[in-house]
This record gives structure tokens, C-alpha cells and sequence, in this order.
């Protein structure tokens, strides 16, 4: 009796928790059990958090396919390989090189440790002095995908299947991140937004901080990017598909026609060499639109039962939200960073070429627009619009240098197709993994440790008001 | 029923957080309503399905809408007070 209840207990865990989509459909079932809503509407949640997930694996093996016969060939002739550094190619080479070795599962483990690590760490808040409530959904996916895949590759990278210390270093690591940035970055947030109350959930915590830190120290406040006028048809790059596909046809395409009309296999009868280039680089964009389909379907279900989760149990905790939340306080600071990261990136993808690189980085839509938009944002309120240029066009180059240094660690694999191109990406995270690689597994381990004191030091500095109004500079204001 | 579209840059993160601040609002103001999210790309090709539009500021002139449709434009997209406030205004409430 007691054997069959161990039997079927081991079979639940490989045959069902081991499948990411059914986990992913439980996770939001229980969420919305919790939450005390109806047994149907737990279910309805099951069914739209699996489906949307099984989109999301179409879309991250469609990218694989139609990427990987262009590097191929690129490699075979000059001897390198190009990754794009959206989010969305890193998070489908973690998806595809995890699956590949029966792993993916592990993805919503890291997840939900990292999820409840960050509930306590608010919870005893009063030691803890953290804040912050990390809510943003599709990040705290992608996050724990990419991480997860990056440290099982330097640490184990065996073909087996992730260790469980690896996934529970992970998500410790991830979640004390997600506490401790998003924690750090409330003060200069509530200034960005006049007091909103709520604080950055996203991949750039770190880099934003930074850029209001510095954007003080190389411009004017008061001279803002609200008083100067954008040309109109920069807006067509605010419609997603259109700015995929733009970006997309310009650097593969590009790719495409250097390597010439004999790499590829085509059927010349019904394509021009030209219209061919344009609906292979054009399926970036459908693949990409399928990916966010699918991640947008199974996040909306997982979001509302986290978020309703962290109410009910952490009340007055801050949220932390999409970077882009704030955009609406600097409607021409996006822009600003999008155009100067822009610059910074392909200045840095240029110096790549000249040196010979054996890795060649393309842009990603994301990248440059979210990113370095949200960068832009605090380096405008810190120091105005030379802050708000200049300091994008080195988050440009930074961007671009980082992620092709931590692909020399994680190249290798068929399936490796990018890189989170974001600053804390191209920055910590590149820095964790390289080391992680030299030092082994230490390393993650003192770094969550090491970034738990982070909010002690914060805290310190303006102890008075840290719980109340969160407001550092207003406190500077009135001692003076 | 009221149709609203939250819509944002890529559809991900903050036109969830407008639809999850919008759906409380109309609850509260005891209508009858459906809100979808999704990217300003995919939106604007549908905006004109919707009664009411609710993007960050910066979005407001990338939709070319006819009829009755309204597209609101929010700074803070977590102020229940603003959209609110914006709502009524837009339905004439």
C-alpha cells in the first residue's frame, strides 16, 4: 500500500509536474482555488494557462527553425555565429536547449520558489527592509527560464537533466534579485512618477538606478526631452510587428544577401531571391507574434493569481511592474533611448565586425525600445536630455559587448539562438554566468547573500521615511 | 456590454496591469463590460471593434479610430482614480 502511494506519487511527478504546460495549468488551478473562485473558473484558468503555453512552444520552435539554417550556413563560410539579443530568442534557447534535455518543467519550479522566497523576504520586511512585491508575470517566466538555462550550461551542461540544486540555487538567486533591485529602485521611481506607489519589475532594475544615479551628474534636470519635438514617423516603430520585421529584414536580411542566393534552398520558380529574404526574415515576426500569444495567454492567468495571492496575503507590500508602466509620466523619453541605444548598439555591432569577432550580436526589438526607453526615463528626470542620450548610447554598447562576451560560455548548442540582450542581462547576469562558469556553484550562493545587504545600507540612509512615503530626495530637501 | 481593449507596446505587462485596474473601475461603477488585452500593433488593426481604448499617453496617435469608439490615454496606469475619472468622462457619465 505504502509502495503503491510512493509509486503513484513518484509517477504524478514525471508524468505530469515534469510537463511545463500541465505544471504551468496546475500552478493557475491551485492559484485560483486559493483565491476562492469557482471550481469552473479554476479550471477555465487550467485550460487557458496549458493552451496558451503549447502556443508559446510552437512560436519558440518556429524561431529555432528559421534561424538556424542562416547562422548555419553563416558559419560554415566565415567561420561565425550571429545571436540576436531580444528576450525573446534568449528565452526560446533556454525553452529548446531545457526541453531538449527534459528540463523545462523545472522552469515553473524555479519560478514558484522564486515567487515565494520574495512573499517572505516582504513578509518579515521590518528585518528583511524589503519592499517589493515582484508581479510582473512574463518576466518572472523569462527570468527563470534564461537563468536557470545559463547556470545549468556552465555548472552541469551534461545532457542529463538539471540538478536540483541547480534549480533551487536558481530560484533563490532570481528571487532575492527580483526582492532586492526592484526594492532598490522604488526611491528613484516615485520621482520618475511623482509619487505613484508602485516601484520597476523588469530587466534593467539595476541599469535604470544607475542611469538616475549618473543622469544627475552629466545633465540638466530641468532642460527635459518633453520640450523637444520627434519626428512622426518614428511612431511606426511603436507598432511591435512592424518594428520586428523592420529590424529583422534589415540585419538578417542583410545576413541573408552577403551569404548570397546559393546558401539557401529555394524554390527560384516561385521567389525572387529578394522576396525570398523578405518572408524569411518577415517569419520573425510571426513567430515572434505567436510567442507572445501564447506567453501573453498562460501570463494573464498566472499574473491575476499571483497578484490576488500577494494581496490577500501581503497587504501594503509596493508592486513591481512592467519598466513600461512608466512611460506614460515621459512620453519622449522612450524614443530618446530607443534612438541613441540605437546608435550605441550599432557602433558596438560595427566594432565587432572590424576585430573579426567569432560572435556577430543583431539587434532585437525589445532591447532597444524597453530597455533603453526605460533607461531614458530616469536618466531624463535625473539629467534631462544629454542624460537621456548619452547614457542610453553606453547602455547601447554595453547591450551588445555583454551579451556577445556570456555567448562564448553559452554557444555550443544547436538550440542557442540569443541572449536577454537588457542591461542587468548584459551586466549581473553575464558577469554571474561567467564567473559561475570559472568558480562553480559559490558564486550564485554569495551573491544572494551579497545582494541581501543591499536593502540594509538603503535603509540606513533614510530610515525615517523608507516605509512611508519612500521619498530619499524630498528628505534631502527639507534637512537642507 | 461595454467592449474595452487595453493595448501597450507589446501586449505583455502593462496593458495587463490597465485591463486588471479597468476591470475593477467598471466593477465598481456597475457596468456590464469584456476587456481584452493586447500590443498597439495588434490593436490598432482591431480598434475599431471596441467601445473603449485604454493605452499609456504616448500610444493616443497611433489609433485612427471611427464611430463611436474612444481611445483614452493614461499617464498612470495604476490610478484607479484617472481611469476612472477618464472613463466617465469618455461615456459621457
Amino acid at each position: 500500500m505504502g509502495n503503491g502511494l510512493v509509486f503513484f506519487f513518484q509517477e504524478f511527478v514525471n508524468k505530469f509536474l515534469g510537463q511545463a504546460p500541465l505544471l504551468m495549468g496546475s500552478v493557475v488551478f491551485i492559484g485560483y482555488l486559493l483565491l476562492g473562485k469557482k471550481v469552473y473558473q479554476a479550471l477555465a484558468g487550467f485550460i487557458k494557462a496549458y493552451v496558451g503555453f503549447r502556443i508559446l512552444q510552437v512560436g519558440t520552435g518556429g524561431l529555432v527553425r528559421t534561424f538556424a539554417p542562416i547562422i548555419n550556413s553563416l558559419t560554415s563560410r566565415f567561420g561565425i555565429e550571429a545571436f540576436v539579443i531580444d528576450p525573446y530568442f534568449g528565452q526560446t534557447s533556454a525553452q529548446e536547449v531545457l526541453d531538449s534535455v527534459n528540463s523545462l518543467q523545472y522552469v515553473g519550479y524555479v519560478m514558484l520558489i522564486a515567487f515565494a522566497w520574495n512573499i517572505l523576504l516582504v513578509a518579515f520586511r521590518k528585518q528583511t527592509k524589503i519592499r517589493t512585491l515582484f508581479i510582473t508575470g512574463h518576466i518572472m517566466y523569462q527570468q527563470s527560464a534564461v537563468l536557470l538555462w545559463a547556470l545549468y550550461w556552465v555548472l552541469e551542461g551534461t545532457g542529463a537533466a538539471v540538478t536540483m540544486t541547480t534549480v533551487v540555487v536558481t530560484g533563490f538567486l532570481i528571487g532575492t534579485y527580483w526582492s532586492v533591485m526592484s526594492n532598490l529602485i522604488i526611491e528613484a521611481t516615485q520621482e520618475v512618477t511623482d509619487g505613484a506607489g508602485f516601484t520597476v519589475g523588469h530587466q534593467q532594475m539595476f541599469g535604470s538606478w544607475l542611469a538616475y544615479k549618473l543622469g544627475g551628474l552629466i545633465g540638466n534636470k530641468e532642460k527635459t526631452v518633453d520640450n523637444v519635438n520627434l519626428p512622426g514617423w518614428l511612431s511606426i516603430f511603436n507598432d511591435n510587428i512592424v518594428s520586428n520585421t523592420i529590424l529583422m529584414t534589415l540585419f538578417v536580411g542583410t545576413i541573408m544577401v552577403i551569404l548570397g542566393k546559393d546558401a539557401f534552398e529555394y524554390n527560384a520558380g516561385k521567389y525572387w531571391f529578394g522576396t525570398y529574404v523578405f518572408e524569411t526574415t518577415a517569419y520573425f515576426a510571426v513567430y515572434i507574434t505567436i510567442i507572445l500569444t501564447g506567453v501573453r495567454m498562460f501570463v494573464a492567468e498566472l499574473t491575476e493569481s499571483f497578484q490576488g495571492i500577494s494581496q490577500k496575503i501581503l497587504k501594503g507590500s509596493i508592486p513591481a511592474v512592467d519598466c513600461a508602466v512608466t512611460f506614460g509620466f515621459a512620453p519622449n523619453a522612450p524614443t530618446y533611448g530607443f534612438i541613441f541605444g540605437f546608435f550605441g548598439q550599432m557602433i558596438a555591432i560595427g566594432i565587432l565586425i572590424l576585430i573579426r569577432s567569432p560572435i556577430l550580436i543583431i539587434a532585437g526589438f525589445i532591447c532597444l525600445f524597453f530597455d533603453n526607453g526605460t533607461l531614458a526615463i530616469f536618466a531624463n528626470k535625473a539629467g534631462g536630455r544629454r542624460a537621456a542620450a548619452i547614457i542610453p548610447f553606453i547602455s547601447g554598447l554595453i547591450q551588445v559587448f555583454g551579451s556577445a562576451i556570456v555567448l562564448t560560455a553559452l554557444k555550443g548548442n544547436p538550440n542557442v539562438i540569443g541572449w536577454m540582450g537588457m542591461f542587468d542581462w548584459a551586466t549581473l547576469w553575464a558577469g554571474t554566468t561567467l564567473l559561475t562558469r570559472s568558480l562553480g556553484i559559490v558564486v550564485p550562493i554569495t551573491l544572494i547573500v551579497l545582494m541581501l545587504i543591499i536593502p540594509q545600507l538603503q535603509y540606513r540612509r533614510h530610515a525615517k521615511n523608507y516605509f512611508t512615503t519612500m521619498r530619499e530626495e524630498k528628505l534631502v530637501k527639507e534637512s537642507t | 456590454m461595454l467592449k474595452v481593449l487595453a493595448a501597450c507596446g507589446n501586449g505583455m505587462g502593462s496593458s495587463l496591469i490597465i485591463k486588471m485596474k479597468i476591470e475593477k473601475v467598471l466593477r465598481d461603477m456597475n457596468l456590464q463590460f469584456n476587456v481584452h488585452h493586447a500590443s498597439v500593433g495588434q490593436a490598432k488593426s482591431e480598434a475599431n471593434n471596441f467601445d473603449l481604448i485604454l493605452v499609456s499617453k504616448p500610444f493616443v496617435n497611433d489609433f485612427r479610430v471611427n464611430g463611436d469608439t474612444k481611445v483614452i490615454g493614461l499617464v498612470n496606469l495604476l490610478s484607479e482614480a484617472e481611469i476612472r475619472e477618464k472613463v466617465s468622462e469618455a461615456l459621457g457619465l
